[in-house]
């Protein structure tokens, strides 16, 4: 645009100018869908050719250096994946049910904590905003072997509710992040108001609070189902071996090599958090289907 | 309902407390529609708060029909409350909104609808009730904010400065619509409001507030004749404000005197309102008339003053007067030019001296 003005200005007629800027600015478009193009590309590259190579793995079973496509199919990935003795749909169901109930147990405490942090006065509050932050600076192999020395003494280890009250560690920080920023954008406005007009605590809450915040918690939400899907180490630690997920029953097949299994367990990580997320918009869909707006004053 | 306010005192401020109130007292009669008016700041919303609920006062009482309400949650109040930013609930549609404090008071869903549209309809807004509130013009949101908070039939209705985000002619068919709830209703009303003539139109009494103390307690007649302090009496706006001394009785700055009966001497203030003074062309001297005093015009300069300056104002002239280094602003009908010499006739209703 600038380049547009300098030349309008230079030139002598006003509608040489004119002309000259009109061809700038079509210059710039075209650089403009260039770059846009560009990074279209590199999109693509990133996200779905190393897709299409999982679903090209799970159906082949050789694919030696140096050549360009697989040698041989079969379909053993995907017998192997519904065989008896895999036992997929309980993985699948132990997998989606912990997230799920981490991503429960995470939102509702973030939520709470995001209000606190935003609202209240108390003792030790900025000390209670550091430590919400604090599993992101601790490696979560460290203070795995901590928390599993703890759940062990608890009776924890080895069960369902210790994975998913661990997962809820790590991620609690996220979910804080972003129920902090949503919390502080809707502000106590609607809340006041709603008190005023005779709603209790409680049905404040339920009628106006939740429907205002509701898209900060599904995002809250989707984000802890994800990291707690996708936890391995922390699973295998917490969950001795007992509590099987697609992450810790996946990753003995990527370290032993055999691609073919690993990529048809890809594939179904893949689809069940697609899923998920899926559901996870159609709720937004159905319950925020009214424009909620956080800054109109 | 009747209501009293007793020496409410609040302080608010993390390290430094700060006092925002400071024991205001007054009482609200039945039905009546009482303005709260002062400057921005000077603890006008946070006293409606507190007679909310929402802040909670450091001492003194809120007192409904004889009763202290202190111990109740705001929801327990019965209070309707209009804020300056309308506040409808985004994710109901307008009849939903309006109906919102019958459902909390556990009316069925046929009869708090069917309410919300009679409401509806008293604003001037029948058959909006399925749009959704941001899809309304603000004149229209504030009034679904009024039908809202008149739905419950509240005790008491507070309002927080309702039309000072409206446009200047909305606002006007604004008032009188509430006025015209206010009578047919008959609901016991407070307003916050920093607009002097707003206050003055719409209300029964005018309790004034400056930096957490009530100044002035009255009628608007008794506010804007009788006005005690310097502000109240500046408050209405169109006057010119000058420092001077008193001495026996005459505040005196600059050659300009006037009357100053029951003041006592040393350094006071004049408020003087636009239509209390008038301009004529400095007499020559020795034609001088001497100032009657006591009478309710007098001229009040002892030697001529000049012009600074004029500004078209549409219907009148405002002629800037140059008083040593103050400004008395008077309207004329014809533009007097700079440095023109002028006698200052002054009319003793619409001037106050304050001791300062």
């Amino acid at each position: 645009m600038n380049e547009g003005k300098q030349i309008a200005e230079d030139s002598n007629s006003p509608q040489r100018g004119h002309a000259a800027h009109k061809q700038l600015l079509k210059k710039h478009r075209r650089s403009h869908a260039w770059v846009s193009g560009f990074f279209l590309i590199v999109h693509l590259l990133c996200i779905l050719m190393p897709l299409g190579i999982i679903v090209t793995w799970s159906f082949t079973a050789s694919w030696p250096w140096p050549e360009l496509l697989p040698q041989e199919f079969s379909s053993r990935g995907l017998v192997e994946l519904f065989s008896p003795r895999q036992g997929l749909g309980l993985v699948l169901g132990q997998s989606v049910g912990i997230a799920l109930g981490t991503a429960l147990l995470s939102t509702v405490i973030a939520t709470c904590a995001a209000r606190a942090l935003a609202f209240h006065d108390f003792f030790g509050k900025e000390l209670f905003r550091f430590a919400s932050v604090l599993p992101f600076l601790i490696p979560s192999t460290v203070f795995a072997m901590g928390i599993q020395v703890l759940f062990i003494r608890a009776g924890l280890a080895n069960t369902v509710l210790g994975v998913i009250l661990a997962h809820t560690i790590v991620s609690l920080p996220y979910a804080i992040a972003i129920m902090g920023e949503v919390t502080i954008a809707a502000g106590m406005r609607l809340e006041q108001q709603a008190r005023v007009l005779g709603a209790s605590p409680l049905r404040t809450c339920l009628h106006v609070q939740v429907p205002q915040l509701l898209p900060g918690i599904l995002s809250a939400a989707s984000m802890v189902y994800i990291i707690s899907f996708s936890q391995y180490f922390l699973t295998l630690l917490i969950g001795g071996g007992a509590v099987k997920t697609l992450a810790t029953v996946m990753f003995p097949f990527l370290t032993s090599g055999d691609r073919t299994i690993a990529s048809a367990y890809g594939l179904v990580f893949l689809l069940a958090t697609l899923v998920v997320f899926f559901l996870f918009e159609l709720l937004l869909k159905r319950f925020a289907n009214r424009e909620v707006s956080y800054f109109e004053g | 309902m009747e209501m009293k306010v007793q020496e409410i005192t609040v302080s608010l401020g993390r390290k430094e407390k700060r006092k925002i109130l400071d024991s205001v007292s007054f009482d609200v009669r039945e039905g009546e529609f009482l303005s709260l008016l002062g400057a921005s700041g000077a603890g006008k919303s946070t006293l409606l708060k507190v007679i909310a609920g929402i802040t909670v006062q450091d001492s003194g009482a809120i007192i409904f029909d004889g009763q202290a309400i202190d111990d109740l949650a705001p929801h327990r109040r019965n209070i309707g409350f209009v804020f300056q930013d309308t506040r409808l609930f985004p994710n109901m549609n307008v009849e939903e909104n309006v109906a919102f404090p019958c459902k909390m008071a556990g009316m069925s869903r046929k009869k708090r609808l069917d309410h919300a549209r009679h409401l509806l309809e008293c604003v001037q807004l029948a058959g909006f009730g399925e749009r959704q509130v941001t899809s309304l013009s603000g004149g229209q949101q504030q009034r679904i904010a009024l039908a809202r908070a008149l739905a419950a039939q509240p005790r008491v209705l507070l309002l927080d400065e309702p039309f000072s985000g409206l446009d200047e002619d909305l606002r006007d068919d604004m008032r009188s619509l509430l006025l015209r709830l206010h009578r047919d209703f008959g609901t016991t009303t407070i307003m916050v409001t920093h607009d002097a003539v707003e206050a003055l139109e719409m209300s029964d009494r005018i309790v004034y507030i400056s930096k957490g103390c009530v100044l002035q307690d009255g009628s608007p007649p008794e506010l804007y004749a009788q006005p005690q302090t310097k502000e109240v009496a500046a408050c209405f706006g169109d006057c010119s404000t000058l420092e001077g001394t008193v001495r026996d009785g005459v505040f005196s700055v600059a050659g300009l005197e006037l009357a100053a009966e029951s003041i006592a001497d040393g350094a006071a203030v004049a408020v003087i309102r636009y239509q209390a003074v008038s301009l004529r062309k400095a007499a020559k001297e020795g034609d001088r008339e001497p100032s009657q005093e006591g009478m309710a015009a007098y001229q009040a300069t002892r030697k001529p003053l000049h012009i600074r300056c004029s500004v078209y104002r549409g219907d009148i002239h405002l002629a800037r007067v140059d008083v040593e280094g103050q400004t008395l602003t008077v309207p004329s009908s014809s533009s007097f030019g700079p440095g023109m010499a002028v006698d200052v006739i002054v009319d003793a209703e619409g001037c106050f001296i304050y001791s300062l």
